[in-house]
């Protein structure tokens, strides 16, 4: 393999294939030198990089705000004599909760905040989020469904941010459902998490989280065209 | 819902204008250079770019491959309608932030605010 094809090679592992052959064929045009090319190449990718851990950092953080939140306003309430009817609703909207809010992380680092998708993603997450720390409330569960249907009207009324909706739903779906097709891999080969194999589950964890990002933000590159017609 | 651009998505959008049919990487940073006589990183116009065409703003097409380029194939880059109604919002609000400023140097006058 030549050095420009290694070059272009290394590039489409971290941009897609046609960008890893754009750069290095400008490159080329410029009549840059091999080192040159190397020191340009190195330099996208660094930058490439960066960027996917602070998407990943984002991602995290959003989900741990969530986590935080949770174990703040409701788990303490967990003691109340009524838990057992609204605590099934509180882990449920937690969940989806955690999958917004890490898709939102990851949609306002990679487009950035003033993104209308980044805006409609962080605006259903912190929604859904608040509604999650209120579920121990008396007859809470009345008041998050007026809040979830007003809320679905307003995101459904126009064309624009119908669209840019369901993309925010499409990316989060796919990664809820990664990370339930992990969850479900994990129980079928359920082992003790003793010694060595506690590192195992770590990483299997670790593997099941990046995975999901992955997976969220090929969604959304595939879905975001089509509905937004770009 | 009205979306910001960055100084360097503006200037990037303003270039790919200008050049027409023929905006691509090289042809894009040359025209910065000569406008600005800024030498915009190839890192930074890439990632640009890329954001540009994730936000819808501009649309790339694939060109021929080309022996100067070994065999790789130019990407071209043009404006969508979104990207230049964008890119005249920003135009208008920074002009309308400039109106009575005069901060536009005449350079025969040298009349200076």
């Amino acid at each position: 393999m030549s050095n420009f094809s290694l070059l272009e090679w290394l590039l489409a592992r971290l941009s897609s294939r046609q960008r890893a052959a754009e750069v290095v064929g400008d490159c080329l045009e410029q009549g840059l030198t091999s080192n040159e090319l190397w020191r340009v190449v190195s330099r996208l990718a660094s930058a490439l990089l960066v960027r996917r851990v602070i998407e990943i950092a984002f991602a995290t953080a959003s989900a741990v705000s969530v986590v935080l939140l949770y174990c703040l306003y409701v788990v303490p309430k967990w003691k109340l004599p009524h838990h057992e009817s609204w605590a099934i609703w509180s882990v449920r909207l937690g969940a989806v909760a955690l999958c917004l809010g890490i898709n939102a992380g990851l949609t306002a680092s990679h487009n950035g905040m003033r993104d209308r998708l980044t805006r409609i993603s962080v605006f259903v997450w912190l929604t859904v989020t608040a509604c999650t720390c209120v579920t121990w409330l008396p007859n809470a569960i009345f008041g998050i469904a007026a809040v979830f249907m007003v809320g679905t009207i307003i995101l459904l009324w126009t064309r624009d941010t119908r669209n840019t909706f369901l993309c925010a739903i499409a990316s989060t779906l796919a990664l809820a459902t990664t990370f339930a097709i992990f969850f479900l891999f994990s129980r079928l080969t359920l082992i003790p998490n003793t010694g060595r194999v506690g590192l195992a589950n770590i990483g299997f964890s670790f593997a099941a989280y990046l995975s999901s990002l992955l997976v969220a933000r090929i969604t959304t590159s595939l879905v975001r065209p089509r509905l937004l017609n770009q | 819902m009205k979306q910001g651009l960055g100084e360097l998505e503006q200037t990037v959008l303003l270039a790919i204008l200008r050049l027409g049919d023929d905006a691509y990487g090289v042809s894009i940073r040359r025209e910065i250079a000569g406008c600005t006589g800024r030498e915009i990183a190839p890192g930074s116009l890439y990632t640009t770019l890329d954001r540009l065409e994730q936000k819808g703003l501009v649309s790339a097409r694939e060109g021929d491959p080309t022996p100067a380029r070994g065999g790789r194939a130019k990407r071209f880059y043009a404006l969508t309608r979104d990207g230049r109604s964008q890119l005249v919002d920003a135009q208008n609000s920074f002009r309308r932030l400039m109106d009575g400023l005069e901060l536009l140097v005449d350079r025969s006058e040298r009349r200076y605010v």
